[in-house]
């Protein structure tokens, strides 16, 4: 079943003073429970098609739908409360609020749903302690390391149970222990949870844990392989 | 709503330094403000209570038509009735009937134009411890059938204490008003023209004198604040209708009332220039809080927050700085302004012998006032408000790709 489905996607940059084609005709159609690479070389297109399926930018033809609802057709105000409820985020550079610890930070989007706090707190301790940070749960980001912050990153992005994870380059901060350790919680909760994640990378490391891996070149799709 | 709250509240002390810089800035001003407000309004009131003591009154009521010309034959019936529906009125305090006439004052072959003012020395007593510009002789009694002069006016008449004036004037419906008077008192008056010029007699001689028994030239209200003067004016016109006219001391004396405005207005510049200072500081705080975290923004906005929500987190931050300022500095200017209204600056030397002259005592009160309190407050506050333009601009122009990028 595919809940993501994308139609002659492009994305045309600067289009009145120097256009930058940064996608050209994309189809891509991704099913629940898939942990997908999206790689290829630096400026071919890897982030504003991450964007383009996140919804925070919109493309210059074509569509993106997702669980039959085109997002490209939502006013602004929708497309961020569809975000909030449907999307999850990991950013390279973990994004955390700084001023909120790790509990806070999780749950910060439920709050934004106006969830109840009982809800809220039994969700973030299933998180955390998914993510093995459940003791850490009052600290805020600056004590904890870059590898200990994309995992909150990680919670946080699931807490509202979006429908999938989106992550560009969540690894490349991190050194090879902390890349590790972060794949194998997104796997686990892939495997165990059947949480869809989408992530970029250049790392050999990470696309070999991959099941499928989407190579972007120069704005299309030039290999689409399943690995067994 | 709690969360962004919290998060508002850390928000503003992530640059510890930067708020704290805020803060100052505003407490300094608004201590600065509070205190020159205070001080302008309590030498404003205190100007106002010694002309107004010596002088008008608070508010005086007289007979239609007097006040134009002053004409005697505009006199009012000093009645029970008038007395008893004047003091029903909510917040006056006590009556002091004058009879003012101009009359030409002579000893030997020595005249000049002088002021005569009939009271009720008991209630003038009260109202302004008139007995302290005694300078000697006695303070007259309601009986007395002799007058108080002014030192300036004895002087130049070459008379003291014991000898006989004499006063030739025109009283009441045509009737001459001539006679002559032991001088019981003297009294000195700083200002010269005050000096120059008065005499005091007890109303009834003054109303013998005039040939209008049971008569004044005015009521002179006593009453308890300042700020009920316009109530009981309006109450006073409306209970005594259009056969007299009610008036406060700011139209029977408005020079006065026009000095203090030009002041207050100077006043009032000087504290606009300096909020205007402190606002565009606010302002630049404010932007930097903004531009910072441009690209946390975008984040925030990405992963699901309204940009309404963002912008209430703005106006919070914005208004939570402003409110912890705005408290501080009231609540230290309380004591501070109290504590000179309490002790008031005295003042020395040709500035202070000028105000004497004036018959000003010279010092500067301040004066405690719920209004100038909240006035900085409320400007603050704005300040804090307009500051918020950058913000919410950035926000409504946020692009959240461009914002992370
Ligand atoms: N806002 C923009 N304005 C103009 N050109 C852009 C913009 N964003 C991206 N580009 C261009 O579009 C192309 C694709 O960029 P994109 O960021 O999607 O590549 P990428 O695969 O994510 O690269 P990297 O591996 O370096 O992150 C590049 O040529 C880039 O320079
Ligand atoms: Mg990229």
């Amino acid at each position: 079943m595919s809940i993501i489905s994308i139609k002659n996607l492009s994305k045309t940059y600067n289009p009145d003073t120097i256009p930058v084609h940064a996608l050209r005709g994309v189809d891509l159609t991704i099913d629940a429970g898939e942990f997908t690479a999206i790689v290829g070389p630096s400026g071919s297109g890897k982030t504003t098609l991450l964007n383009m399926i996140g919804g925070i930018d919109s493309p210059t033809t074509g569509e993106v739908i997702i669980d039959r609802q085109n997002i490209t057709a939502l006013s602004a105000g929708e497309l961020i409360r569809f975000r909030r409820d449907h999307i999850g985020f990991v950013f390279q550079d973990y994004s955390l609020l700084p001023v909120l610890t790790a509990r806070e930070n999780v749950e910060f989007v439920m709050q934004l749903q106006g969830k109840a706090q009982s809800e809220c707190d039994q969700r973030v301790d299933e998180l955390l302690t998914a993510v093995g940070l459940r003791e850490r749960d009052n600290e805020r980001p600056g004590k904890l390391s870059g590898g200990q912050q994309q995992r909150v990153a990680v919670a946080r992005a699931l807490a509202p149970k979006p429908r999938f994870v989106l992550a560009d380059e969540p690894t490349a901060n991190l050194d090879s222990r902390s890349t590790s350790d972060l794949l194998d919680i997104m796997n686990r909760l892939n495997q165990d949870e059947g949480i869809t994640f989408i992530f970029s990378t250049h790392d050999q490391r990470v696309i070999d844990r991959a099941r499928r891996v989407v190579v972007v070149e120069d704005g299309v799709i030039k290999e689409d392989t399943v690995v067994a | 709503m709690k969360t962004l709250l919290t998060l508002a509240w850390r928000n503003i002390w992530r640059n510890k330094r930067r708020t704290i810089i805020s803060i100052s800035s505003v407490f300094f001003s608004v201590i600065l403000a509070l205190f020159m407000r205070s001080m302008q309004e309590g030498s404003y009131a205190m100007m106002i209570d010694t002309s107004v003591r010596f002088y008008a009154g608070y508010v005086q009521v007289q007979d239609k038509g007097y006040w134009e010309n002053k004409s005697i034959n505009r006199l009012l019936q000093d009645s029970n009735e008038l007395r008893k529906q004047i003091l029903s009125v909510d917040g006056v305090q006590s009556i002091m009937p004058r009879f003012e006439n101009g009359a030409l004052a002579a000893a030997g072959n020595i005249t000049r134009g002088a002021m005569l003012i009939g009271i009720d020395p008991d209630a003038e007593e009260q109202f302004n411890g008139l007995s302290g510009k005694l300078s000697s002789g006695d303070y007259l009694k309601n009986e007395d059938q002799s007058v108080m002069v002014a030192e300036g006016l004895a002087e130049y008449l070459e008379i003291g204490l014991g000898d006989t004036i004499v006063l030739i004037g025109q009283g009441y419906r045509g009737n001459s008003a001539t006679g002559k008077y032991a001088i019981s008192g003297m009294v000195k008056y700083p200002n010269p023209i005050m000096n120059r010029s008065l005499i005091y007699m007890p109303l009834p001689l003054a109303q013998e004198l005039n040939s209008a028994p049971e008569h004044a030239t005015a009521l002179a209200l006593d009453i308890e604040s300042a700020e009920q003067l316009n109530d009981i004016k309006m109450e006073l016109a409306a209970k005594l209708g259009d056969e007299f006219d009610v008036m406060t001391w700011s139209e029977l004396q408005p020079e006065l009332e026009q000095i203090i405005e030009s002041d207050r207005g100077g006043g009032i510049i000087t504290i606009g220039i300096l909020y205007t200072i402190i606002a565009f500081g606010i302002f630049g705080t404010m932007m930097m809080m903004a531009m910072e975290r441009r690209r946390e923004c975008g984040v925030l906005v990405a992963i699901g927050m309204d940009k309404w929500k963002l912008n209430l987190l703005f106006m919070m931050e914005s208004l939570m700085i402003g409110l912890v300022s705005v408290v501080i500095a009231l609540l230290a200017g309380l004591p501070l302004v109290y504590w000179f209204q309490e002790n008031p600056i005295r003042l020395s030397g040709d500035i202070a012998t000028s105000m004497e002259v004036m018959g000003i005592e010279p010092i500067i009160p301040t004066i405690v006032r719920g209004d100038i309190f909240l006035t900085q407050g409320w400007i603050v506050m704005i300040v804090f408000l307009v500051a918020l333009w950058y913000p919410l601009y950035m926000v409504r122009k946020l692009k959240v790709v461009e914002a992370l990028r």
